[in-house]
């Protein structure tokens, strides 16, 4: 299905996108002994940077812009990649192999790949031109928040997702007055977080003085004299307050792709080798759809850091001559001021929760069943939990509900006894696994 | 002895640095509960007993407010002030009109809402001591931090301007003190309240965009009717301050007493939850408000087997409580370890207990455990003798306090070091610099192979830094 044997063709690999996902990308292909053109074209003007510290550290001015940059310009130079920025394209020319930027600049590739990532959903009942409604996407949008943070009494949080629930927490631990709005009756739903996980991270939110409006959404918001917000919500609670946060999810950027003629369904349908349905054009990270043993749907977009990493590597090797086929457990982490969440798999179509630990210590793993099979575990302050149900669910063993129940039990046990360490006539058993390894388990060798 | 006895010794008597006046042990234990005269010739009851001073402050029949006869009257200082000071805040009324102004400004200052803002209090702590430490040795840490901690927090909390911190700060002390000229008391006291006046009124026109105590107080209190406009003025002033003399007195008070107890000292460094009983002792050693506790009989009362008759003033002394050796045990030692460390009442008792408690400690918890922990060599800058304190002011304490310390050598550099807290085993520093990093078989997390690497592998260890999701990697610059 591919034709991509490692033949290099003139024109190189072009990559839309300078985020995390395309910045790996080219490292890798590299690391692979890629020879051709590498470029990769972005919309923003920063070199490619670190997003996940933004909603953390860095609006809390713990670290500053530089720490966060992937690699200096000298890196891009000595690699010989070639890093275009403040550049939008806005056409693809399948027929004649190109890119076409606002502006006219045209950029041929042999191998297109899509690393353009999501934007913000916005609200239609929030006018996001207003000052002080606030988006966190991008560097710029943070150290804007960053300098705002400064001098606010009270903000709103619209959505509580990882994303908002981040930012509030580094709200309140500064002594602002935080209020989350959260559609849903429990948190982080877009992530499917288990109820039990929500109460705990509600929970200790509350204990930062957070307040929170379950069930209920903005209705209308207005600025008030001097800058000040003035929101109703659909259920009749009035809130005023310097700031509001929007962070209702987002939307993938497939635009590009679907006007090229591209399959797209809210994400860039891929196959397992993370091609789009022009063999000459892949693409990874937050913008792609595709199939995966570990999701209850059809389709899933995933977005994380694990995912563009993983699937960067993973079609580094498939783009240099060595096919090979996504099949990553997904991973998240959430730090929410003191509270570390981190989940292994995807908990949507959860029927059975299991929870080991102690909720009230906010030191706890809910391991989400689906009809019988283990999807996910949600973890709390259980660093060990989560390592090992990502080798569970990876190896696909058979956990039930009563493995779990039975907390003197080692999940551990139930794996089959490691494979040996990839040789050097690796089979394709030992390279898919030692693909997964790299994803993050154990394995210090470079893959 | 009889209600009107000519041989009555005056008061106040001096007091020592640490302790209050010795004749109170010795009334405490030849008569417990004695006359005294007060500098304008009248008498008044002073109790020395721990029982005795807490009956006296939890019974209404004894009244705080100033202009009820008998009333017994520190220092001519005191009375100008308590003249002057019209309408009265709540501290100088009585129930049920005490109950309902009070209850107006307790919510701000509750347990809750106070843990709440600990991150914050933590936060300016840190913020001064990053101050005090880049200024270098020596430090006056009175005004320096002791002063400037309070101060920040009240302000924020009131919505006052922090600029104008002098103009408060330095009004408040010629208000307070007692040995000095009445006339600089009444002036200091209007210009106080002109001064919170003229910010009521800037506040009362943006009421829609501020969230502060005044503000709060105006449109949920003052508009509605339930308090006129120089009653908030009353309370704002107290509120500012008690919010900051006597937390700054507080904590410079303690600090002196940990440096002169070096092991105690020592003992909360190494373990830091027993903050919580340096703050009570210091509470209990320095009783600050070293005059508080003044009232009238507005009936006959009995306490402690001796009655006292309607309209004759008394002294329950809260110094003179916290020293009682029938509930402390050598009570003139200050000792973190004692037992029933909380018996004091170094707030007061009854319904006039502080309002501003909790805020007080966790300011005193914050500022014990940090400064110690950052400045483990520090020390009095001059002999403790030369040290001056504020005797004959409303609050007691030291004039300033010249601390010193040895600044940190800086330590021999590490090229790189790793928060592991904050590492979600991510595995990008394993394929960055796989000589260096691994991970743990059990957790994921980040394990270091050679925390002294050869300069061939600086290179890797940046790329893993730079590629951390969580930035746990730090290269020394």
């Amino acid at each position: 299905m591919t034709q991509i044997e490692g033949i290099t063709l003139e024109e190189g690999t072009l990559i839309v996108g300078t985020g995390q996902a395309g910045f790996q990308l080219a490292g890798f292909l590299r690391d692979e002994g890629y020879a051709a053109r590498i470029r990769i074209v972005g919309d923003e003007v920063d070199l490619p940077y670190q997003r996940p510290p933004l909603s953390k550290a860095y609006i809390n001015g713990e670290c500053d812009a530089a720490q966060l940059t992937f690699q200096s310009r000298d890196w891009y130079g000595k690699r010989n990649i070639e890093l275009v920025l403040g550049t939008r394209i806005h056409r693809i020319d399948r027929e004649h192999q190109y890119a076409e930027a606002v502006g006219g600049a045209r950029f041929s590739y042999s191998r297109l790949v899509f690393a353009s990532g999501a934007r913000n959903r916005h609200l239609p009942s929030v006018d996001s031109s207003l000052s002080a409604v606030i988006n966190l996407r991008t560097l710029a949008d943070a150290s804007a928040i960053r300098d705002k943070l400064m001098d606010v009494r009270d903000v709103v949080v619209i959505g509580g997702g990882f994303l908002g629930l981040e930012f509030a927490a580094v709200a309140a631990a500064r002594g602002i007055r935080v209020t989350v709005v959260e559609a849903l009756t429990t948190l982080m739903g877009g992530r499917a977080v288990s109820a039990q996980v929500s109460d705990v991270v509600r929970r200790y939110h509350e204990s930062l003085g957070v307040s929170f409006l379950f069930g209920t959404s903005i209705r209308t918001l207005h600025e008030l004299h001097g800058g000040r917000l003035d929101m109703a919500t659909h259920d009749g609670h009035r809130l005023q307050a310097d700031l509001a946060l929007v962070s209702v999810g987002v939307i993938a950027n497939e635009e590009l792709a679907h006007q090229a003629g591209l399959k797209t369904n809210a994400g860039i349908v891929v196959d397992e080798f993370l091609s789009t349905s022009e063999p000459t054009i892949a693409a990874i990270g937050d913008c792609v759809l595709l199939k995966s043993r570990f999701s209850s749907d059809d389709f899933c977009r995933i977005e994380s850091v694990q995912n563009a990493v993983d699937q960067a590597r993973c079609l580094a090797k498939t783009l240099t001559g060595q096919p090979t086929a996504y099949d990553a457990v997904p991973w998240f982490w959430s730090d929410q001021g003191g509270l570390k969440l981190q989940i292994a798999g995807i908990s949507a179509g959860t029927d059975t929760t299991v929870i080991r630990g102690n909720p009230t210590e906010r030191r706890m793993s809910a391991y989400c069943f689906r009809s019988g099979r283990l999807i996910a575990v949600e973890s709390v302050a259980r660093p060990g939990d989560h390592m090992i149900a990502r080798r569970l669910l990876s190896a696909g063993t058979h956990v039930t509900p009563a493995h779990v129940k039975d907390e003197s039990l080692d999940l551990k046990s139930l794996l089959a006894p490691r494979a040996p360490k990839p040789d050097a006539q690796p089979t394709d058993e030992t390279l898919r696994s030692s693909r997964l390894i790299a994803s993050g388990v154990d394995n210090p060798e470079r893959v | 002895m009889s209600t009107n006895d000519p041989s009555a010794p005056a008061f106040p008597m001096a007091r020592c640095p640490f302790s209050p006046p010795p004749e109170y042990a010795k009334l405490r234990d030849e008569a417990p509960v004695s006359q005294v005269t007060m500098p304008d010739g009248g008498k008044a009851w002073l109790f020395t007993r721990h029982a005795d001073v807490k009956a006296v402050l939890s019974d209404n029949r004894f009244s705080t407010d100033s202009s009820k006869p008998g009333f017994p009257i520190l220092s001519p200082v005191r009375k100008a002030q308590l003249q002057s000071e019209t309408p009265k805040a709540f501290i100088r009324l009585d129930p049920p009109d005490h109950t309902k102004f009070r209850r107006m400004l307790t919510k701000d200052f509750m347990v809750s809402h106070i843990e709440a803002m600990r991150p914050k209090i933590e936060r300016i702590v840190n913020e001064l001591l990053d101050r005090m430490e880049a200024k270098g040795p020596p430090c006056n840490f009175y005004e320096d931090v002791a002063l400037a901690l309070p101060t920040v927090i009240i302000s924020d909390i009131l919505g006052v301007p922090y600029e104008d911190r002098v103009f408060f700060q330095e009004r408040s002390k010629d208000r307070l003190n007692y040995a000095g000229d009445p006339a600089a008391s009444v002036k200091a006291t209007q210009e106080l309240r002109e001064f919170i006046g003229k910010l009521y009124d800037e506040k009362l026109k943006d009421l829609g965009n501020r969230d502060d105590l005044i503000s709060r107080l105006i449109s949920s209190q003052v508009l509605p009717g339930h308090m006129t406009r120089a009653e908030a003025i009353a309370n704002i002033d107290l509120l500012l301050l008690a919010g900051h003399e006597t937390t700054s007195n507080q904590i410079s008070l303690g600090v002196l007493s940990l440096l002169l107890h070096p092991d105690q000292k020592e003992a909360l460094v190494k373990d830091s939850s027993l903050v919580k009983s340096v703050v009570e002792e210091s509470l209990r050693f320095h009783t600050i408000l070293h005059f508080q506790g003044v009232r009238v009989a507005v009936e006959d009362v009995e306490v402690g087997g001796h009655l006292i008759r309607k309209g004759e003033g008394v002294l329950a002394l809260l110094n003179a409580a916290n020293r009682d050796p029938s509930v402390f045990s050598s009570p003139d030692e200050f000792n973190i370890h004692r037992d029933g460390i909380r018996q004091h009442v170094a707030f007061g008792f009854g319904v006039h207990q502080c309002l501003g408690q909790p805020l007080a400690r966790v300011e005193l918890q914050t500022i014990f455990t940090a400064l110690f922990q950052r400045f483990p060599s520090l020390s009095l800058a001059v002999p403790v003798e030369k040290l001056e304190f504020n005797q004959g002011a409303a609050v007691y304490g030291v004039k300033s306090l010249p601390l010193t310390w040895t600044p940190k050598t800086p330590k021999p550099k590490r090229f790189f070091s790793v928060d592991v807290s904050k590492c979600v085993g991510g595995g990008q520093c394993v394929v960055a610099a796989p000589k260096i990093f691994s991970q743990s078989e059990d957790d994921g997390l980040v394990q270091i192979l050679d925390d002294n690497p050869p300069p061939s592998e600086y290179e890797a260890i940046r790329e893993a830094a730079r590629l951390c999701p969580v930035l746990c990697i730090h290269v020394d610059k």
